[in-house]
């Protein structure tokens, strides 16, 4: 299979007036067709900074990033984007809110909106078309956003703990909903997390970077049945991996 | 239900206050024999308002004119301004401590140079209202314009968007409730301005009206001069109040 996202000896300094730091090192993976891979570390290692380098939000960096196999300093990557925050503009309702990836492609009103409502059903956000983003749960606010991401149609969606401000049983919702999704439109998903049992669940594989500075420590493959459901979360063989997955993470941090 | 009485109640207090506060006056100007030159009551000040109504419309008439034109003006001015430094950095750079500065020279200064320069027709009038509303419209539009989201900004040029679709969609809107701000201190201020000008010396507004009643000791007619001043503002607050509703309703905080 083709990987739509290579990262080849990718590093990265922040440097300071004084002292500089060394946020990233040495990185290389993969992301192939299709697959749900998790990016795992210590808070605060550098996952989000390697999200927005992947993103093409910053190119201080060294080393190579292939999108879809061009470099992409030399061609912005097709990707999407989604943050931790929802990131909805408060003065647009929902519709105008998830359609802003295709007006700013410069596609008409009636043809982006008719694109739009098509998934508002699929996405748990019918009869919520017109009103603003205050007006919603955390919960569905989330899911404006990623139909929003959805609509970017770009080749991957990078995610940087979409789900970390929602509560508990919101975010356990949003997880099964989010698998659905992915396995309804299949598209290479780069998700960020420091949520072990999170990216158990979710992935085909797992990488997990080390303290600062972050080099890929370890990487799990996720063999794991799909279509994945809750029940799962008490099988042998999730918590085999949950707890390999742990060990991993407690002797790099 | 719980929203309607808290509205009424936001009226019903301050007018009951009013209504103590005059007669409380009233009672102490009656039992002290104050003469009217020094402390008219209430009810002198309502009569004189209500005799000399004609007067003061035709003094308010020219008041209201001046600083309407005067706010348009200087909101205009302030906009443009702002919208040029949030976009050219050095400009910012070069302006903005100047404009913090004439801030600091005060009004009763500035009134008669205006008038040595452009006489005592209506032009210093309207440009004392643009300089009192150009600084809080200037700085508050500047403030929203740079107080995005930088993470937002960052998924907007993720989704390839350019520097005037990021700016007119996602700065331009989320400055407007900081405008707004300033847009309403500017309006409880301008007819000062243009008051504060008159009364260096005009033909007809409030200002002249005023100065004069007080180098007369018509007491009453001031403080029936002020109330038309406080009307006019508090006039133009609730207009702009009004506007922002209609303008930014997603910015409604629910009470």
């Amino acid at each position: 299979m083709n990987a739509v996202i290579s990262l080849e000896n990718v590093g990265k300094i922040f440097e300071q007036t004084q002292s500089y730091v060394e946020a990233l090192e040495d990185i290389c993976f993969d992301v192939r067709e299709n697959e749900f891979v998790s990016i795992l570390g210590p808070s605060g290692c550098g996952k989000s900074t390697l999200l927005k380098i992947i993103a093409g939000l910053d190119d201080d960096y060294t080393g190579k990033v292939y999108a879809a196999g061009r470099d992409i300093r030399d061609a912005a990557p097709s990707v999407c984007l989604m943050h931790q925050k929802d990131l909805l503009l408060p003065w647009r309702s929902v519709l105008d809110n998830v359609t802003l990836p295709l007006e700013l492609k410069g596609v008409s009103k009636t043809e982006r909106e008719r694109t739009a409502l098509a998934y508002f059903e699929e996405f748990g956000l019918k009869g919520f078309e017109g009103m603003y983003p205050k007006q919603l749960s955390g919960g569905m606010r989330q899911r404006a956003a990623l139909l929003r991401t959805f609509l970017c149609d770009g080749g991957v969606y990078l995610m940087d703990e979409p789900f970390a401000a929602l509560d508990a049983l919101t975010r356990f919702k949003m997880r099964e909903w989010l698998l659905d999704v992915w396995s309804a439109h299949q598209k290479a998903v780069v998700f960020v997390t420091h949520d072990i049992e999170e990216a158990v669940f979710l992935s085909d594989r797992i990488i997990v970077l080390s303290e600062r500075p972050a080099k890929v420590a370890h990487v799990f493959d996720i063999r794991l049945p799909r279509p994945r459901v809750r029940d799962m979360l008490e099988d042998a063989s999730f918590l085999r991996l949950r707890r390999a997955v742990q060990e991993a993470l407690v002797i790099t941090a | 239900m719980k929203k309607k009485s808290a509205n009424i109640a936001a009226k019903i207090y301050p007018a009951a206050a009013l209504c103590v506060f005059a007669g409380l006056w009233e009672l102490i100007v009656w039992l002290n024999h104050v003469p009217e030159y020094r402390l008219p009551a209430p009810s002198a000040i309502i009569s004189e308002f209500v005799n000399k109504f004609g007067l003061l419309a035709y003094h308010a008439a020219q008041t209201a004119y001046e600083s309407m034109l005067g706010f348009l003006i200087g909101v205009a001015l302030a906009a443009g301004i702002a919208v040029i430094m949030s976009m050219w950095k050095p400009v910012k750079l070069t302006l903005y401590p100047f404009m913090i500065i004439s801030q600091t020279v005060p009004l009763v200064v500035i009134a008669p140079l205006l008038a040595i320069w452009f006489g005592f027709g209506m032009v210093p009038k309207i440009i004392m209202a643009v300089i009192v509303v150009f600084f809080p419209v200037a700085v508050s539009l500047t403030e929203g314009l740079e107080s995005y989201d930088a993470d937002l900004v960052d998924l907007m040029r993720v989704m390839k968007a350019s520097r005037w679709q990021i700016y007119k969609t996602v700065r331009l809107p989320g400055a407007m409730p900081s405008f707004f701000a300033g847009l309403k201190i500017s309006a409880a201020y301008c007819v000062m301005g243009a008051v504060i000008s008159e009364w260096t010396g005009a033909t007809r507004g409030l200002g002249i009206y005023l100065s004069r009643a007080m180098s007369t000791f018509e007491t009453a007619a001031l403080f029936a001069n002020i109330f038309v001043i406080v009307l006019l503002s508090f006039a133009l607050f609730r207009a702009v109040s009004f506007a922002e509703k209609k303008t930014i309703p997603w910015n409604q905080n629910q009470q």
